[in-house]
């Protein structure tokens, strides 16, 4: 039997997402009663175990060390350094030593390990135990892949561990795309995995190419110019570009995707300004949904909602608009906004100018209100995108440390991705295998 | 003689002036001061009436917009541990074989408190409990978890989890919400009441509405209850988990309690 790259071979006592997310009816007896004090409860912050490896395989050692990076980056959980790990075998089929984690505290204990295949491939699996239920894992997948496809498993491996301790699924299985200085004159499209890795220029050298998004297929859409001309909307399928056709003849500033991409949207110039457009994403039917007289920057939320950055000449100061609605504070000049659905539900989150060529980041509901500064006196901050599953936040910084960083929406901890910094950053997950 | 007349007369006239000023300074009629009549209180009924004119506006100078500082998350509070300890007793035996083996405390180590993490005397209304639910039938049949309860009816651990961690969520964005009523109930009473609400949930997490299933009988704790769940009437619980959207039923039911009251 030939088996293609990424494909699901073996599956021992899987309880899958899908098998979960398919409970029909809501239980009523699940939460049961529960006691409001007021207090503030003090969040527990679980202490997991990621099990060390010994072995010298490079693949070992690269879903190992990916998955527990993984972790350590979700802030979900206290992860026990390797150094304190009780003393004993830590192969490929050894058995987990349950107890002596536990006298170290550890609420969970995750195992992966790889190995090469007799078939040429590689053995990839991940345990996950819960020690107060017994010795028995209550997670367990193996999977075979190609050499190439090691790291991304690792992501996927990470990813079902995260859903199978939190009820949530991880979004390291993702990919990034934004648009990247290039010498002193151009701007091209970059894309790299949700780590950092494979980054890659997308575009021309010689154009200028801006505000990319991903679309149907994997395909990258993005705006570009040519010796100056307007910019026109350009799709990448990983191997050709080819021009949109769009019943518009001026620039094109923008472009974003609904959920299923179903609908796109476009910010397209105008004689008054630029306006916001909804269609389908071969560039039909085609609707203005803005009354701003200056609209771009369109982001669709997961729950279908339209935002844009509005404003006009007369009013000064650019805000973001939800649905045709002004939701950042007034007075205050917002870029990019991204839609984030976290744990706590769907929230926006935009750049804010503070003023000396800065801005920071803030987070609001997703119709405004509440709005959390999430950014202060470290450099300038733009262009945040959040992960598919809503745990973590990236963003373009000037920082100490110019980069692309990462912040915790659990914990606010914030760490740096790589040295990349650009605009337009946008994070989506990658198809499933 | 004509002088002395002239004189006399003069002298005269003088005296009778001068006794005419000592009768005028000795008045008889006193001349009484005029009553004020007080004016009389009435009672009446004021009714403001708004002004419907615009309030003019005051110059200054331009307000500059500003930011919220950046919110720092407060590091988890780590429980503290509390392990068996020996100390010097009038109570102890007069046996070596009798002694603890657990190390002994220090000077005026603290003892533990009550809802120390590490129990090591049960109440004996604890052990009762135990001994009535070590008499139950377990509810499910089949092989089940190590540390399951004989009541308990859930069978995967994932889930099982997955559903603590969301009431965890769902009780702390209840917690943010109510404020105990201190200062309004002596504490020793609000520590002791306790009212239960039912709150109706859409199929997208918003709070339609409430009733009160069982009111603490204290008008100050009820009213603040109600308002609390007034206020959140209209909001939306945080989502449950996507792998397990069924855990969040049409209803949820808090019980606010006046026992985390900080009273000073």
């Amino acid at each position: 039997m030939r088996v293609t790259s990424l494909r699901w071979v073996v599956a021992l006592s899987v309880l899958s997402a899908a098998a979960h997310a398919q409970e029909a009816k809501p239980d009523e007896s699940a939460l049961g009663e529960f006691v409001v004090t007021g207090s503030g409860s003090t969040e527990h912050v679980p202490k997991i175990a990621v099990l060390p490896s010994l072995s010298p395989d490079m693949e070992d050692v690269v879903v190992r060390g990916t998955v527990r990076r993984n972790f350590e980056l979700t802030g979900l959980y206290d992860v026990i350094a390797d150094a304190k790990a009780p003393p004993g075998l830590y192969g490929f089929e050894d058995a987990v030593d349950i107890d002596a984690w536990k006298k170290l505290g550890a609420e969970a204990i995750v195992k992966v390990a790889a190995r090469k295949h007799t078939s040429g491939k590689i053995e990839v699996f991940g345990l996950a135990y819960f020690l107060n239920v017994g010795k028995d894992p209550v997670y367990e997948k193996k999977l075979l892949v190609d050499a190439k496809d090691v790291r991304v498993t690792a992501h996927r491996i990470t990813d079902a561990l995260l859903g199978a301790l939190t009820g949530r699924p991880g979004g390291f299985a993702s990919h990034f795309v934004y648009s990247g200085r290039w010498g002193t004159k151009s701007y091209r499209i970059f894309s790299m995995d949700a780590d950092g890795h494979n980054l890659t220029p997308t575009s021309d050298p010689n154009d200028t190419a801006i505000a990319p998004a991903w679309g149907p297929s994997q395909q990258i859409f993005y705006g570009l110019s040519k010796n100056y001309s307007p910019y026109r909307l350009m799709r990448f399928d990983g191997q050709k570009h080819e021009r949109i056709a769009l019943p518009f003849k001026t620039s094109i500033y923008s472009v974003a995707f609904d959920k299923t991409h179903a609908k796109m949207a476009v910010a397209v110039a105008d004689s008054a300004g630029s306006a916001i457009y909804v269609g389908k994403p071969d560039g039909s039917e085609m609707k203005k949904v803005s009354s701003t007289e200056l609209a771009t920057h369109p982001v669709f939320s997961p729950s279908g909602k339209l935002a844009w950055i509005g404003g006009s000449k007369a009013k000064g100061s650019q805000r973001v608009y939800v649905d045709d609605k002004p939701v950042s504070p007034p007075g205050f000049t917002a870029g990019a906004p991204a839609f984030c659905d976290t744990e706590d539900g769907i929230r926006l989150v935009y750049s804010v100018s503070v003023g000396g060529d800065r801005h920071d980041i803030v987070m609001s509901a997703e119709k405004g209100g509440g709005t959390q500064r999430l950014t202060q006196n470290q450099g300038s901050n733009t262009s945040p995108a959040c992960s598919p599953d809503g745990r973590l936040l990236a963003f373009f910084s000037t920082r100490k440390k110019p980069g692309t960083y990462f912040m915790s929406l659990k914990r606010w901890k914030t760490q740096q991705l790589n040295g990349q910094v650009g605009e337009s950053l946008r994070w989506e997950a990658l198809p499933p295998p | 003689m004509e002088v002395g007349v002239a004189v006399a007369a003069a002298s005269m006239i003088q005296a009778f002036f001068f006794i005419l000023l000592i009768a005028a300074g000795k008045p008889r009629v006193e001349i009484r001061a005029k009553d004020e009549v007080l004016p009389r209180e009435l009672p009446m009924a004021v009714k403001p009436v708004l002004d419907d004119a615009p309030l003019l506006k005051l110059g200054g100078k331009k307000v500059k917009p500003k930011l919220p500082e950046m919110w720092k998350k407060l590091d988890p509070i780590v429980a503290q541990r509390f392990e068996e300890k020996s100390a010097p007793s009038d109570k102890a035996k007069d046996d070596p074989k009798a002694a603890p083996t657990s190390s002994v405390a220090v000077g005026d180590a603290a003892a533990p408190p009550p809802d120390a993490d590490l129990a090591k005397q049960v109440d004996p209304a604890l052990q009762d409990l135990d001994a009535a639910v070590a008499a139950k039938e377990p509810e499910v049949e089949g092989p089940g978890a190590k540390d399951g309860v004989k009541e308990g009816t859930e069978t995967d651990p994932l889930k099982a989890r997955a559903v603590d961690q969301y009431r965890m969520k769902v009780l702390g964005w209840f917690n943010s919400r109510f404020k105990q009523p201190v200062g309004q109930i002596p504490c020793d009473e609000l520590h002791k009441l306790s009212a239960s609400v039912s709150a109706n949930v859409s199929s997208d997490g918003t709070v339609t509405g409430y009733s009160m299933t069982r009111p603490s009988g204290n008008a100050t704790f009820d009213a603040k209850v109600r308002a609390t769940m007034d206020g959140i009437v209209g909001q939306q619980l945080p989502p449950p988990p996507p792998l397990y959207p069924g855990i969040l039923g049409s209803t949820v039911q808090p019980t606010f309690s006046g026992k985390g009251a900080k009273c000073e």
